[in-house]
Parts: C-alpha cells; structure tokens; sequence
C-alpha cells in the first residue's frame, strides 16, 4: 500500500485544488474514487504551521474555518513586547477574569484599562485593540441589536447612546459610555445586564445558513464524513481500527457517499486500499480530500453534520465548525490540525458554516420530537464556552438558536447533561419510535457480567479456570447475582497474576478470539467489570483498606450514580430510557450505543472476539427496544474503542431529508 | 488509546502524607476530603498562563473529571496487562499498556483485599491531579 497500483488509479479521479485556482474542476476521468488535494501557499501553510496546540494564551481566539487558509483574522498570539504594558496588563486581566466575570464586565474593565476615551466612538481598530488582547469580541455580536431604549449608568442618568446603534462596535462604544458616564467597571455586568440582559442575547450569527441534521433516524444518510491518518491496519482487517471501520461502513451504507479527510503521505495509500477492498458501487461515491495534515481519527468532533439549499434549490451537505477545532475536557485545546483538516473540506466543495462558539460534535446529539427539536449537549461544552465570558444561559440561548431540523418544525429546547463519559455520544443515542423518543443507554452492570461470564469461559477453554467454574459464574451471571459472580470469580483470577500483582502476557493471550482480538486489552476489560460489579455492593464499611482502591471504588460508585440520575433526565423529557448491555470506560469501553440510527436499521459499534456475546445481548436489547422493527446491523471497532471512541466518534453521518 | 501519557510532574504539594488503613467511618471522611482535594488540585493546574481555577468551573463538573482521573490512574497503575506489543503501523499506541505495577487489589477485591504495596496518600492524590494537565488535553489525541 505504498503506492497508487495501476487498478486503483484506474478508478480514481485527481483533482488538484489550489487556492490560486480555487475554481478549478479539474480533467478528471469518472472513477469511483475522487482525489482533491488541498494545495496551500507557502506563506499560508507557514502561517498554519504556527499555530500552537494547546489551551490559547488569548482566550478569544477564534480561526476561520470556512475558509482553507484558516488564519489570519484574529490574533493567535499574546501581544509582543512593542506594545504598551496596559495591552500587557488587560491580556492578562482577561485570561484571569473573562469565565467568571463574564464578557461584559471583563471588557468594561479592559476598556479601563486601555482608556475608556479611546472607545468612545468605537470601530473596527478599536475591535481589533480587544481581540488583541484575548477577547472574542465576535460575541458582542449576541446582544444586538440593542434595545430601542436608552441606557442608563445609574438610575436617572441616561447614557447618550441612540437607538439604532447596532453591531459589535455599539456594544464597545456603550461600555465606554457608561465608564465616561462614571460607571465602575466591577459593576459593568450588571449595570449593563440590565439594560443589555442575557435575555436579550439573541443567539450569535453563524458565518452563513445552515440546518444541523438530527440523528434520530428519521432521515436517511446521504453523506458520511471520515478521517484516516494512515492506511494501515493495526492488527488487519476484522480489527476495528480507522481503516476497518470505513470499509465496514462503506458496505453497511451502499445508498451513501463518502468524503474522507486524510493526509498527502497517506492519499495514495487510502485510495488503493479503497479501491482495491472497499464494495463501491457508483462514480464518485468515495471524495479523497488530502491536505498537508495529518487528521485523527475522531471526524465527529470538528463538526456537526447539516445541509443547505443551493442556489439551485438542491439540497446538500455541509457542516457546522466551532470556533476552532479543540480537545480536551475541563481544559480546551485548540487542534491546529484538527482545524485545517475540516477547512480543508472547503476544498472539495463542501459547505461549512461556522459559529462563533466552541463545541465538539461528540458532546452534541441533535434529537427531533414530536414537539420540536432537542439539543443535548454535555457540560463540558457549557464550561468552554464559559471560559469565552459568557453565561451558563447566553450558551443556552445561542445553542437553541441553531436552527435544527425537525419534520413538525417548534422550538429548539437545550438539555444539559452530566460529563458521565467524557462525550455523550458514549453514554446514548435516541431514536424516535411510534411517536416517542427512545435513548439506548449503557447498562455497564450487565455488560460487564456478560463480560465476566465470558472471559471465564474462555480462561476454562484455554486450561486457565477449571470448567465448572466458569459454569457456575455463567449460573450467577445470568442470575444477576454480582456478589456470588465476583465472589467465584476474583480468587481464581488473582491466582493468575504473577509476581506482585501482574498479569504476564501470557495470561492475556488466553483471552484472545483470534489475530485480530487483542487478549491484553480483554483482560482488562474483565478486570473492569469485576470492579464495577464488585462496586455495586460495596457499603462504606466493606471498603479496601487502600486507599487508592477505596478512591477507585468511590468514583465508579460516583459515575454509576451520575448515570442514573442522567437516566431520570431523559425520562424526564417524556422519552423512553432503553438499557443495553455496554459499557463507556475511556479506552477500556465495550460500548454498543455510540452508533447511528438510520431509517431502517441501527448500525451498532461492536467490540467482537471473546466480547462477541455483549454485542450479540445489545442487539437483542435495541431490537427489542424497538419492537423488531429496526434492523441491527454491527460494525466491529474493537481498536476503535481501545482509542477511546467508537463509530460516532469516528463518523459524522449526513441524514438529510 | 488516546495517548494518556501519565507523569508526575511535580507540583508543590503542602498536605501530609501517609494516609493509611482506617475505619469505615474515617475512611468515609476520608474519601469526601481526598475528592474535595484533587477538585482542589484541578482548579490548581496550570492552563493557558493561569490555572484551571480562572475558569470558573462547576465543583461537579471538576468532580466528574477527577473521578475520571482517579479510574484512569488506578487502572493504568493496578490493572493493566504486561502486552507483548504486536500491532502494526496502526498509527496508536498499543492498547494494553506495556508496562507493569502491582496490584493494590485483586479485582472485585472487597474489605481489605490484596496487597497495598502501593502507597497512594495526599501526595500521590496531588500528583495524579498534576499529571491530568498533560492526560486531560490529549484526550482523543491518537486514533
């Protein structure tokens, strides 16, 4: 896989795309493969190559992803030493202050700082003066226009700002009003809050039109948007690694195209492993995009699927990016690669739509009702959007303004969920049934039985266990009783461990299906789910005497308790909570729910090998759920899971109506 | 995996170590104090030219990602596999870690179960939260 061989380029079609010639079609020959291959100036790559991954020393810095050169509108980089140490101090005090004194306090003291005379008529310098200094003044966008009233410093004394006053630039210019005015800047949030309250921040404006596709299955997938940084197996093909998932998804979505991101060094290896495995079907069903960077694998997280209507009334694909690619939980990331790789889509004529917030997709499941749309959106994705300077609501109200597609139309209702996995999409997807929302949810308690009932019958198999036991926990397991199942189970696994507690390689490799199932990475799945069994009934005074086992236990006790209440959360919304057998645990995960419903069938992510009976009881579980109706179809991501993530994490599917 | 890269990049630590075997009682209290601490050493960490604490974020919010923490640096450090690498150019690290500590218990170990030979006090709590810098921000990082 080294090279284009001649029966792959006979399918393949190469356009090069250069930001010099960014009309150009190029002379492709039909084929079922299309290569564009992004093209960069020097100057801009350069640029690009600049950008630092890591949490941005300016808070408001935000990229155009819309556009493939990416940078060059705002500042990426704290003031130089040229500048006034004011511009020092206020880069400073907004890194301090912006989360929790909120936008417009922190740029009322900003202004304070810098001379509230130089904001009195506030224009595109003055902007460019606070972006500078790290604060996304594209924000001030959400509270105009401004009220048809006049603002008031203190009670009685009107500020001399006019009615009509609009635009970023106005809400700068009322700050500097209201400090020459005599108001304080520590009280600038809610002396202007008043005035200028979250309720009337009215959404932010996205870059250009578009609609988020639900995922609920009401629509079937007319696009699916992957990432691949090499071509290359882990273990080979059946291992549910990047690679193995396209293919297998290539073949579960015949009705679909495909556009996959991927790097120079790894096209041509792509398009022969596409060209020579994949069961593609129609000229230009599988869009090749390569750019100078490298993507990982996780195409759900630079963005959320959507269409737009072209100007010839077609419906087509296109996507909503953030304010720039990120990672990381508590703390975001800016991922320069991440963020060119989806501008880069641009290229190959894909639409993108960007607002002014930070997200990332997995965190975000657009759910139609029967009242209306559903957004749910996990906490973290509040927190990083509150590290901009605004409220926990104004995150809200601008979620709710992205305009999501539901067959009834109604408003767009936000539900917050609680970080239970680090996305949500590993703790549910939804699906409507017969008029009501259905959320398959992990059900760790029973996969992780079935997972010990396995691993059991495997270690008696392999000589490891004597039979009867592993019978006798299949008995417990199938009864549900956890005590007597860890009870049978952890003397006989403890005396597998060698010296000082570890398990040898060759322990594990008795836990292997095959080539392609990785035995070490079972093992410690089954020590997991003798954890979390073992969890389930450990009181406060039955607790190890370690402490670092007592602190292990407490927080699989905490997690299991945050599930459920995230359960009663949904139940709350009137909808239906479907318990599967899965189990979200970082990159330990046997998670059956992180997948995609389609009109017609479920495409359920599948760990495979000694697990295989947990994927084969989940899809008993979700066909059940839906009466038999939906037809289950697994895509195994063994190694995809291994990586923290599973087919929604790895996809961004296109369901347009 | 992700690439969790777990070190210990030392942080100045001020509580006392040696946190041992107690009562069910104690260990209660124990346990409330230890998570209310590595919240504490979250909002502590460097980010970005300040630390985690101008950020504003909810004590729940920070216990869930402490929790996670925790489960993470327990099973990288008490219930990993010694794996003898074989995965090809799949562009990851391996799935199993490849390398080796002691249990501090046997899995599903109830009231006193296994050996402690690790010493897992206030310090190491601390640690595990400064390691999280580096943890935390690749999540997700290799596919």
């Amino acid at each position: 896989m080294t090279r284009l061989g001649p029966l792959a380029l006979a399918a393949v079609a190469v356009i090069v795309v250069a930001l010099q010639a960014p009309a150009q079609t190029s002379s492709a020959a039909d084929g079922k493969i299309r290569i564009v291959r992004v093209e960069l100036p020097p100057d801009t790559l350069t640029a690009q190559k600049a950008l630092r991954e890591e949490a941005p020393l300016l808070r408001g810095v935000r990229l155009n992803l819309t556009s493939r050169s990416v940078v060059g509108e705002w500042p990426t980089l704290p003031p130089g030493a040229s500048v006034p140490p004011e511009m020092h101090a206020a880069t400073r005090h907004v890194a301090e202050r912006l989360a929790c004194d909120g936008l417009l306090t922190t740029t009322a003291r900003v202004i304070e700082m810098l001379g509230p005379p130089l904001f009195k008529e506030a224009g595109e310098e003055q902007l460019l003066m606070l972006r500078a200094v790290g604060l996304p003044t594209d924000l001030f966008d959400g509270y105009t226009p401004l009220p048809r009233r006049r603002i008031a410093a203190e009670p009685g004394k009107p500020l001399a700002i006019g009615p009509t006053e609009r635009g970023a630039a106005a809400v700068v210019r009322i700050i500097s009003r209201y400090l020459l005015d005599g108001g304080r800047a520590d009280a600038a949030g809610t002396d202007l809050a008043r005035e200028l309250p979250s309720a009337l921040f009215a959404g932010l404006p996205l870059t250009s039109p578009i609609t988020l596709a639900t995922e609920d299955g009401a629509a079937p997938a007319r696009l699916v948007r992957m990432q691949l940084a090499n071509a290359s197996y882990w273990r080979g093909p059946g291992d549910g690694s990047a690679i193995d998932v396209a293919a297998q998804l290539v073949a579960a979505m015949p009705e679909a195209d495909f556009i996959l991101s991927t790097s120079y060094a790894a096209v041509d290896a792509v398009a022969e492993e596409a060209a020579a495995t994949w069961p593609l079907t129609r000229d230009g069903q599988l869009t090749l995009v390569a750019s100078p960077w490298t993507p990982q694998q996780w195409a759900q997280d630079n963005g959320k699927p959507g269409f737009v209507r072209t100007p010839d009334g077609r419906v087509a694909a296109a996507t909503l990016v953030p304010r720039y690619a990120s990672r990381g939980e508590e703390r975001t990331v800016l991922d320069p690669a991440e963020s060119c790789t989806i501008a880069a889509l641009e290229a190959a004529g894909h639409a993108l739509a960007q607002t002014p917030l930070l997200f990332q997709g997995g965190n975000v499941l657009c759910v139609a009702t029967p009242t209306g749309a559903v957004v749910l959106v996990g906490e973290a994705e509040i927190a990083r959007n509150r590290a901009l300077g605004l409220s926990e609501e104004q995150v809200i109200a601008a979620l709710a303004e992205l305009p999501v597609y539901t067959a009834g139309g109604g408003p767009t209702r936000v539900v917050v969920l609680p970080a239970v996995s680090f996305h949500i999409d590993m703790e549910l997807c939804c699906r409507t049934h017969e008029g009501q929302v259905v959320a398959l949810v992990n059900d760790d308690a029973a996969a992780a039985r079935l997972i010990v009932a396995a691993a059991a019958r495997a270690l008696a198999k392999a000589g490891a266990l004597e039979a009867k036991l592993a019978d006798d926990a299949r008995s417990a397991a199938e009864a549900g009783a956890d005590d007597r199942l860890v009870d049978l189970v952890a003397p006989a696994l403890a005396r597998l461990a060698g010296a000082g507690g570890t398990y040898p390689p060759e322990v594990a490799e008795k836990l292997s299906a095959g080539p392609t199932d990785s035995g070490p990475a079972n093992l410690e799945r089954l020590l997991l789910a003798m954890d979390i069994l073992a969890a389930r009934s450990i009181t406060p005074d039955d607790m190890p005497r370690d402490p670092a086992a007592r602190m292990y236990i407490q927080a699989l006790q905490r997690r299991a308790a945050d599930r459920a209440a995230l359960h009663a959360r949904l139940r709350g919304l009137g909808w239906r909570v479907a318990a599967v057998p899965s189990l979200s645990d970082e990159t330990r995960s046997v998670c059956n729910v992180n997948g995609f419903h389609l009109p017609d069938r479920y495409l359920m992510p599948a760990y495979g090998g000694v697990y295989a009976e947990v994927d084969a009881a989940a899809a008993r579980a979700i066909g059940a759920a839906f009466g038999g109706s939906v037809k289950v179809v697994p895509i195994l991501c063994g190694e995809t899971q291994r990586r923290l993530g599973a087919i929604h994490c790895a996809a961004s599917i296109y369901c347009v109506p | 995996m992700c690439g969790i890269n777990i070190f210990i990049c030392g942080v100045g630590v001020a509580m006392a170590s040696g946190q041992t075997a107690t009562a069910p009682a104690e260990a209660s209290a124990s346990a409330k104090a230890a998570h209310a601490e590595i919240i504490r050493q979250l909002r502590a960490q460097p980010v970005a030219g300040v630390t985690l604490e101008a950020f504003c974020l909810p004590d729940e919010f920070l216990g869930r990602v402490g929790d996670r923490i925790v489960r993470i640096d327990y099973q990288r450090r008490f219930r990993t596999v010694r794996a003898s690498v074989t995965g090809g150019a799949g562009g990851a690290l391996p799935t199993a870690g490849s390398g080796q500590s002691p249990a501090a218990d046997p899995p599903g170990a109830r009231t006193g179960g296994g050996a402690t030979t690790a010493v897992w006090n206030w310090v190491v709590v601390a640690a595990v939260i400064a390691a999280a810098a580096v943890m935390l921000s690749r999540r997700r990082k290799t596919a």
